[in-house]
């Protein structure tokens, strides 16, 4: 049984924003509306991370359990959607949410929320696949065609992946073994030493070479 | 007494067609708490084939080349 999941590297992330793009592109999301963007950490520092951050599809969801109306329902595939139907735009699931991911439109008359929006890991809603009201209310269904969301098959660094929870997992564990076999020339022979025994890691690998420090 | 009469029909018209912008979908939904009742979401192709198909796809697209 598969469990769709996102996971963004935030090793291999360089705030590219392709990914929010291509979600807006896709999907027709509106004005003001973001479904996925690009959190950055500790900018300007050699900490620096960033990552992709979109609605997580929680496996005990956090706005299901505060929605009022119910209107969200999770898939056979572990996704959370909701019906904008039976949504009334109160809002309490973007307080619950602690992702952010649930977006309410502003341009309506006197400030009125409007329904929510958020990401459907493009697989679009209750509505039938491929009709004009799933496109119009939700955006592409992808899914429907055996593709994945658009933001992680576009990301060109391969940072932000998609797809059942254990096949990414496994890519980024290879990954992770493959990065801790890279030597680290930012530090001297004793420093990798200590640090690796204290478990902490150094700069990032490159930083050193890409900002011309010695 | 006929324009009468044609007064009141243009009068109904234009009260009928005021008030049914204030119609909207007369579905009533009785909320039980954490029971979605809205559209099922029900795909077409069998869940087996589309499980793998998401699989190939992930393998191809994010694998390291």
């Amino acid at each position: 049984m598969a469990r769709l999941k996102f996971l963004c590297d935030e090793e291999r992330c360089t705030e590219c924003n392709a990914c929010v793009t291509a979600c807006k592109n896709e999907n027709e999301v509106p004005w003001g509306v973001n479904r996925r963007r690009v959190v950055v950490m500790d900018d300007g520092l050699p900490s620096e991370k960033s990552v992709s951050v979109a609605c997580m599809h929680c496996t005990d969801a956090p706005c299901q359990a505060v929605c009022p109306v119910d209107c969200f329902y999770t898939t056979e595939d572990g996704l959370v959607l909701h019906d904008k139907d039976l949504c009334i735009g109160c809002g309490y699931c973007l307080y619950a949410c602690p992702f952010g991911a649930p977006q309410f439109p502003k341009d309506n008359l006197f400030g009125e929320r409007g329904k929510m929006d958020k990401c459907t890991y493009c697989a679009g809603g209750p509505e039938d696949d491929h009709s004009q009201q799933e496109f119009e209310k939700y955006g592409r269904n992808r899914l429907a065609e055996g593709k994945l969301p658009l933001c992680a098959e576009m990301c060109s660094s391969k940072a932000l992946i998609a797809g059942d929870a254990d096949i990414i997992s496994n890519l980024y564990r290879e990954r992770i073994t493959n990065r801790a076999n890279r030597p680290d020339f930012s530090q001297t022979g004793s420093e990798q030493d200590d640090n690796h025994q204290a478990n902490r890691p150094g700069l990032p690998w490159g930083w050193e070479t890409a900002y011309q420090k010695s | 007494m006929k324009s009468v009469l044609c007064l009141q029909i243009i009068c109904w018209f234009i009260a009928m067609t005021l008030t049914s912008a204030c119609s909207e979908d007369t579905r009533v939904i009785l909320h039980e708490a954490h029971v979605y009742k809205g559209q099922s979401d029900a795909h077409p192709n069998n869940r087996q084939e589309r499980d793998d198909q998401l699989r190939q796809r992930a393998l191809l697209v994010f694998s390291d080349r």
